[in-house]
């Protein structure tokens, strides 16, 4: 059970460094821009939003989800629930550091192609 | 003022270990081709109206810089390999026999895996209640996103191509939307028989055009080597990613599978997907591969670009393109009717198991249990499915918001499936491990293809689901504060019993029926009566109405009773989470079997009303007990979900804050 539970912790560290990382990376190239945050599928913004909430809401989201289900995977449950758990939180994990990625990318990409930023 | 969850199912009131032995429940009295034919109709009407978007979405993704013969190759393999991995081997062989008496869909799952480990288990609840939500996201989208797609065929017909503009197309598909859920509150019976020759009518047409094109690039057959897809994945990263998103959609309504089970049965839905569906669904995709690499190879040889087309409607000769459209539409409006008929039984079970309030649930039908009608339901799915189309516009554009839904109730039904693969059928841990990874794996592979979405419309769904999320938990909590606040504030009964008989009241002639979730404290009603009518009736009735985790009840276990002493008897009747309780016809049950005479037109029904207050110490946020206090407020009045002669009840309340 310890072991299941520890694999999950070493996979949301992943995504949250992940994540952060991103983050860290974009925040510098990014300065007194509104960052897009949600697009139609034709391509069109739908949603800018200051650097902050842009770039932080979402790892600080993941991270106060990943304390919930890291308390959650100490509670005594049988074999079979722990690794049902570990399923649940390493694919959180991924999936929230595939979305922040990609809404990452997308956002520079759209401000350096608007002028508003350098790569 | 809302009432008392008197005898309502709640989180409680679902019986658990001492579950009675359920009624076997089959699709008896049919033939196995009747059946088949007609989960043609039922079940794959979802995936069968598949080809109509997920090839021309695929190839539209992988084209966006060019295309190459590999490259239509790769798409082509991937839809047939997602067909026969998650279809084909995942459901039809694995998830298809975890069945709950019969039963399948994601409720039905949870309270199977929730009966397997035999107890209730936040874990398995949650992923209960994800699943159903996100199923509500999917049932929104479907109808929008299949009859959208049907109807932009009719800018394939040469004499109206230009003249069809996004608007004409919006219009015409709210038009058949609004006429379907128009039709609901009828019933869909007798429409309904049409349903399987239709849609094998559509499926022997996919054939057919398949074959058509298959004959002049047979070479297109090499898609069934997995080599074409796994080099495609490999060769473009990130860009693969994005297509298989698309190719996703090929397998949208799998689930549809299982959560039809009840009514087909599970070998005729087998049969007719292993010998039926599969190769037309299979030939559909490798026609319209053909025709991609038939117009690839014109396009190369006249030297211009290879441009894409409405590959399945243009895969018809011009002449039969209307007929062609006319059918697909009629094909998409049973997948619709198929989701929303999915909705409405989805509803039915929740509301049994306790995830959402008593909503208003009709029968349309004397003789077809499957057949009912939920207006609120249907109300806000039409609002729903207006609003996605309005917002979406085109069926591509609304592909981007398919899919997350689907994986996510996918993941949600292999890990129920691994539960009663490990607590009830018993497998060894690697086995049940040789089932959950490479299934978890090719989970994981679509639901972060359709991730990858998810700022460019995959939030809908997630929004659709995490709204109903809330709706369900604030519920489930909600009643289980009032459960708990009702059980504090009260006497036990048998405390009750021997205060009545140091202080006898006055006696009225009669039978009374009090109707709690809580047979062993004393009910509200009654206590009232006590205290400010300060009579008791000659007979006393403590009835709770119980769900049980399993589909449906035999008669013979309906009801259990225990006499308390002379004055009062307790009475709990059950009901399985596809069923509608009818108190009425419950108690002519108890009559017939244990000789219990009352006349029910002399017999009164007392039931608990409660005025709901708002607390901020009462263990749920403010926002989550308004949420609470309107749900109770909209819930169907418990005298009509009951079925109990409205002249014959009596309600007296109380305040309560949660």
């Amino acid at each position: 059970m310890g072991v299941l539970a520890i694999l999950g912790d070493i996979l949301w560290l992943l995504a949250l460094s992940i994540m952060c990382g991103a983050s860290r990376m974009a925040w510098g190239k990014v300065r007194d821009v509104r960052v897009p945050v949600l697009w139609s599928p034709a391509g069109k913004t739908l949603w800018r939003a200051p650097r902050a909430v842009a770039l932080a809401s979402l790892p600080t989201f993941a991270f106060l989800l990943s304390l919930w289900l890291l308390v959650e995977s100490r509670r005594p449950v049988d074999l079979n629930l722990g690794i049902i758990l570990l399923c649940v939180r390493a694919l959180l994990a991924s999936i929230f550091a595939m979305v922040h990625l990609t809404q990452v990318r997308r956002a520079l990409n759209q401000l350096a192609a608007e002028g508003q930023i350098k790569l | 003022m809302a009432s008392e969850a008197s005898g309502a199912p709640g989180p409680n009131s679902a019986a658990s270990c001492d579950t009675p032995p359920q009624a076997s429940h089959g699709p008896k009295g049919h033939g196995l081709f009747a059946l088949a034919l007609g989960s043609v109709g039922i079940v794959f009407g979802d995936i069968g109206t598949s080809p109509l978007y997920a090839f021309k979405e695929a190839l539209h993704t992988a084209a966006h810089d060019g295309v190459t013969r590999a490259e239509i190759l790769g798409v082509v393999s991937l839809a047939l390999w997602a067909l026969i991995l998650v279809v084909t081997i995942k459901y039809v062989l694995f998830i298809m026999r975890a069945d709950n008496k019969g039963e399948g869909g994601v409720l039905s799952l949870m309270a199977l895996a929730q009966r397997a480990i035999g107890k209730r288990t936040t874990l398995v609840f949650l992923l209960g209640v994800i699943g159903a939500a996100l199923f509500y996201g999917d049932a929104v989208i479907t109808p929008a996103m299949s009859v959208l797609s049907a109807v932009e065929g009719l800018r394939t017909i040469p004499a109206l191509e230009g003249k069809i503009s996004n608007q004409m197309v919006m219009m015409i598909a709210m038009v058949m939307l609004i006429g379907l859920f128009t039709i609901q509150s009828r019933g869909t019976a007798k429409v309904g028989q049409l349903f399987g020759p239709i849609c094998a009518l559509w499926f022997g047409v996919m054939f057919a055009l398949g074959l058509y094109h298959l004959v002049s690039h047979p070479d297109i057959l090499r898609a069934f080597n997995p080599y074409y897809a796994v080099s495609f994945l490999i060769e473009h990263g990130l860009a693969g990613f994005l297509v298989l998103g698309a190719v996703f959609l090929t397998v949208t309504g799998a689930e549809a599978l299982t959560a039809d089970m009840g009514h087909f049965g599970r070998w005729p839905i087998q049969a007719a997907w292993l010998f039926f569906v599969l190769p037309c669904l299979f030939m559909n995709y490798l026609g319209q591969g053909a025709f991609a690499l038939s117009e690839f190879d014109a396009a190369a040889a006249g030297g211009r670009e290879f441009q894409e087309l409405n590959w399945f409607f243009e895969m018809a000769p011009q002449a039969l393109r209307l007929p062609l459209v006319i059918l697909a539409g009629a094909a998409t409006v049973i997948a619709s009717q198929a989701v929303i008929t999915g909705a409405f039984s989805l509803t039915q079970q929740a509301i049994q198991l306790g995830l959402l309030p008593r909503l208003d649930v009709r029968r349309t039908s004397e003789t077809q249990s499957g057949q009912i009608f939920v207006p609120q339901l249907n109300t806000m799915l039409l609002i729903g499915v207006l609003t996605v189309m309005v917002t979406f516009q085109t069926s591509s554009a609304l592909a981007h918001a398919y899919g997350l839904a689907v994986t996510g109730t996918m993941i949600v039904t292999t890990m129920m499936a691994y539960i009663v693969m490990r607590r009830l059928w018993k497998w060894r841990l690697p086995a049940a491990l040789a089932f959950l990874i490479p299934f978890m794996a090719l989970d994981l592979a679509f639901l972060s293809a359709n991730a990858l979405r998810f700022f460019t419309g995959g939030w809908l769904p997630v929004l659709i689901g995490a709204a109903l999320f809330a709706i369900m938990t604030t519920w489930v909590r909600g009643s289980q504060i009032l459960t708990d606040k009702t059980r504090r504030d009260s006497v036990p009964l048998v405390d009750l019993m021997e205060i009545l008989r140091a202080r006898a009241p006055h006696r009225a002639p009669g039978t009374a029926i009090f109707l709690t979730s809580d047979p062993d404290m004393t009910p509200v009603a009654l206590m009232h009566n006590l205290k400010h009518n300060k009579v008791l009736h000659e007979r006393n009735v403590v009835l709770t109405v119980r769900t049980a985790e399993t589909p449906r009840v035999a008669d013979e276990d309906r009801i259990r009773t225990q006499a308390i002493n002379a004055d009062f008897k307790k009475v709990e009747i059950f009901y399985g989470f596809m069923e509608s309780p009818n108190v009425p016809k419950a108690l002519a049950l108890l009559r017939k079997q244990q000789g219990l005479k009352f006349d029910i037109m002399a017999t009164s029904f007392f039931l608990g009303r409660r005025s709901i207050v708002p607390s901020a110490n009462s263990g749920m946020p403010l926002w989550q007990d308004r949420i609470f206090i309107f749900l109770m407020k909209n819930a169907a009045n418990p005298t009509d979900f009951f079925k109990i002669p409205p002249g014959r009840v009596v309600e007296l309340g109380a305040q309560v804050t949660v």
